[in-house]
């Protein structure tokens, strides 16, 4: 009876599962095994596919333009990370702690991310005229010669971090704060009972017990970098001389402007392969600090 | 009973007669363009009771992949615009449906020359233009004024030679303070159009007769990215985007500015802009060449023709390629010989000043990967003018990359 129920149950779940699990098979499951076989072929789109073994790979080995872009992508990484994740702590910190206009910050932090991309983007990018937006005009204020930030081979990146950071740092401080708000007060209260400073609970209680967030974050946060795409795209098309082409970026030349769909398909598996590796660690890391919360 | 449902099926049958033809149109036109091409459809609408237009805006940067992917899926528009310059990597695909059948003879008879042929891929018509908007030269009247650039009758002086526009740049930039003398963007304006302007005015080809493909001139090539690179060394031009080039310009602050003629649309309007538009300047003993693109209008491959969408479609084309005068207000010049003599074009303002541009147009080669290659030009552009390439070092590369192309 009870093996019976269970069938039920499960055969119940299934149904309400249906929906859903048509969709991710039609737009998900169907596209993913296709453009996997893809990546062995030389495909305009519009003609047929022709097979050509690891041709798309050895081509990829001797594309210098393939490598200078994953270099792009790695470095917009390295460049966009670090901030996104120590920033959106310390203002999360400064948000919980006792200071007036909290709810204002909180939304003021958070506004930005509700923005479309290219709504952020063509901000930016007048805040980015040397002559007429408004940090040249600061600078020139300060007496600084302004810089022409989106066609500069060394600013240019920074200028898309920056935007990119002020764009997504909402986010990460709402993970902050709900980690934040999770521990206990009496934790606080018994350390001060012991005598312990601001930094000894700052580094012994409030960073430790955030490390599921700090896991969260920065891996969510390189996983998401390693995708960027649409800031490049409308803020620099991977310009000046390609310094801030970047694999997506890339891989969309390859595929809809030049017509190599097999391409390009083969470098969004390379990349897809180089997420996989983060988001296996990211569930290692996830469960081990699981595990250390049971014992 | 019987007869209620006689009448009824005639009356279905009547109606479905009477139906109009329908056809979808993709455009990316915004703005004071936009406008036009809307009213334009409009106005084809209301001529032509049989037929429906019906326009579709797609993103400008979007349009070209949207029409690939629903190519590919087979459910495309029934007419769409596309730059020439795209035509041949279309065309050779397979993906466009050919036109010769369907627009009359006058017209094609009609079209300045060389467009006419650029319309064509492997003998086949593929695509009606109905504008061609060439690389111009814009010059701020008072800031030359300011400058002391006149004449003795007082008119500004408008440069005639590169070395000119060069002198007068610098003097103006001088002595009025100014960040630059000439602004432009570093992308396509200076790498693909400009070079192809200057390129072609020291006498090179981008196209081999005899081998039909690209082909670029080596020692040519570098010559003119030389010319360019020192454009920014002496420091009459700054890197910068077409945005940033723009609103130095509209507000003063760069007495010339290399752009399309697309932006006639605008810069008329704006108040406290006296500025003037003429032909490119020109390597002595050369005449004023420069770079020129048209929008087209192309019917899409559907995986099965219905003959009904195509004729009417192509009707809707023609139509508007006959309509170009009115098009012209957007800033573009016509294509037609007629329209391009036409009162009604040349009454619009200070069309005359670079009607004559049109003779002077060099479109993009009629060849596969072209699309690539001009890509590759605005990047090795940007290295030359930001110093991280040498022009020497450019050419190889731009020639390199050519032959790279034109093999895979």
């Amino acid at each position: 009876m009870a093996v019976y129920r269970k069938k039920k149950h499960t055969l119940l779940a299934y149904l309400f599962f249906a929906p859903f699990l048509v969709l991710l098979l039609i737009f998900r499951l169907i596209p993913f095994v296709n453009s996997i076989r893809m990546i062995f072929y030389k495909w305009d789109i519009f003609g047929t596919p022709k097979y050509i073994g690891l041709g798309n790979f050895t081509r990829m080995m001797s594309d210098k333009v393939f490598w200078a872009s994953l270099w792009h992508t790695v470095y917009f990484v390295i460049l966009t990370v670090p901030p996104i994740v120590v920033l959106s702590f310390l203002i999360a910190l400064l948000i919980n702690s006792k200071i007036r206009f909290k709810d204002f910050l909180r939304s003021a932090f958070y506004l930005p991310y509700t923005l479309t991309i290219s709504v952020v983007c063509l901000t930016w990018t007048m805040l980015y005229n040397p002559y007429f937006g408004m940090i040249g005009r600061v600078m020139k204020f300060f007496g600084l010669k302004p810089i022409s930030w989106l066609t500069d081979p060394f600013w240019a990146m920074p200028a898309i971090v920056i935007t990119t950071v002020w764009w997504t740092i909402g986010f990460c401080i709402v993970l902050y704060l709900a980690g934040l708000q999770q521990i206990p007060a009496s934790y606080y209260e018994a350390a001060e009972l012991d005598g312990a400073n601001g930094f000894q609970k700052m580094f012994f209680i409030t960073i430790p017990l955030l490390k599921r967030v700090h896991v969260l974050v920065l891996v969510t946060q390189i996983i998401a970098s390693l995708q960027i795409f649409g800031q490049v795209y409308i803020m620099t098309a991977g310009g000046p001389a390609g310094r801030t082409r970047t694999l997506m970026q890339y891989i969309y030349e390859q595929g809809f402007r030049y017509f190599r769909m097999g391409y390009a398909q083969a470098m969004a598996f390379v990349l897809f392969l180089v997420m996989l590796v983060f988001a296996y660690l990211q569930l290692r890391l996830m469960i081990a600090s699981a595990k250390e919360e049971l014992v | 009973m019987k007869r209620l449902l006689v009448v009824t099926l005639l009356l279905a049958f009547g109606l479905l007669a009477l139906a109009k033809t329908t056809i979808t149109v993709w455009t990316f036109f915004g703005g004071g363009e936009g406008f036009l091409v809307t009213e334009l459809i409009k106005r084809f609408n209301a001529e032509n009771p049989d037929i429906e237009a019906i326009e579709q805006i797609v993103e400008w940067g979007q349009l070209y992949n949207k029409l690939t992917t629903a190519i590919a899926a087979g459910d495309p528009p029934d007419v769409s615009v596309m730059h020439l310059a795209l035509l041949p990597d279309f065309a050779s695909r397979g993906a466009l449906t050919a036109l010769d059948k369907y627009i009359s003879k006058e017209t094609l008879q009609d079209y300045v020359p060389e467009i006419a042929a650029k319309a064509r891929y492997d003998g086949k018509l593929y695509a009606v233009p109905f504008d061609i908007h060439p690389l111009v030269l814009y010059y701020n009247k008072k800031l030359l004024k300011e400058a002391g650039l006149v004449d003795a009758k007082g008119e500004v002086l408008v440069p005639k030679t590169w070395d000119e526009l060069l002198s007068y740049a610098k003097q103006a930039k001088e002595k009025l303070g100014l960040e630059v003398g000439i602004s432009s963007e570093i992308g396509a304006m200076m790498g693909e159009r400009l070079f192809i302007a200057y390129y072609t005015q020291l006498g090179g080809q981008i196209y081999d007769e005899k081998t039909k493909t690209l082909k670029f001139d080596l020692e040519k090539v570098k010559k003119t990215y030389d010319f360019m690179s020192n454009l920014y060394t002496s420091g009459v031009m700054k890197p910068m985007t077409y945005d940033t080039a723009e609103s130095l310009f509209q507000n003063n602050q760069s007495p010339f500015h290399f752009n399309g003629v697309w932006v006639m649309a605008v810069y008329p309007t704006l108040e406290g802009l006296q500025f003037g538009v003429t032909n490119l300047p020109a390597i002595v003993g050369s005449k004023p060449y420069t770079w020129g693109d048209s929008h087209t209008w192309v019917i899409p491959k559907k995986p099965k023709d219905d003959p009904a969408k195509i004729a009417a479609a192509a009707k809707f084309i023609e139509c508007f390629a006959k309509d170009a005068a009115e098009w012209a207000k957007a800033g573009h010049l016509p294509v037609l010989k007629s329209v391009l003599n036409s009162e009604a074009f040349l009454r619009l303002p200070m069309r005359k000043d670079y009607a004559h541009v049109a003779e002077f147009v060099v479109p993009a080669p009629s060849v596969k990967g072209w699309l690539e290659v001009r890509t590759k030009m605005w990047e090795i552009g940007e290295a030359v003018i930001l110093g991280k390439m040498t022009p020497d070092a450019a050419a190889k590369e731009l020639v390199n990359f050519t032959k790279q192309v034109l093999e895979d």
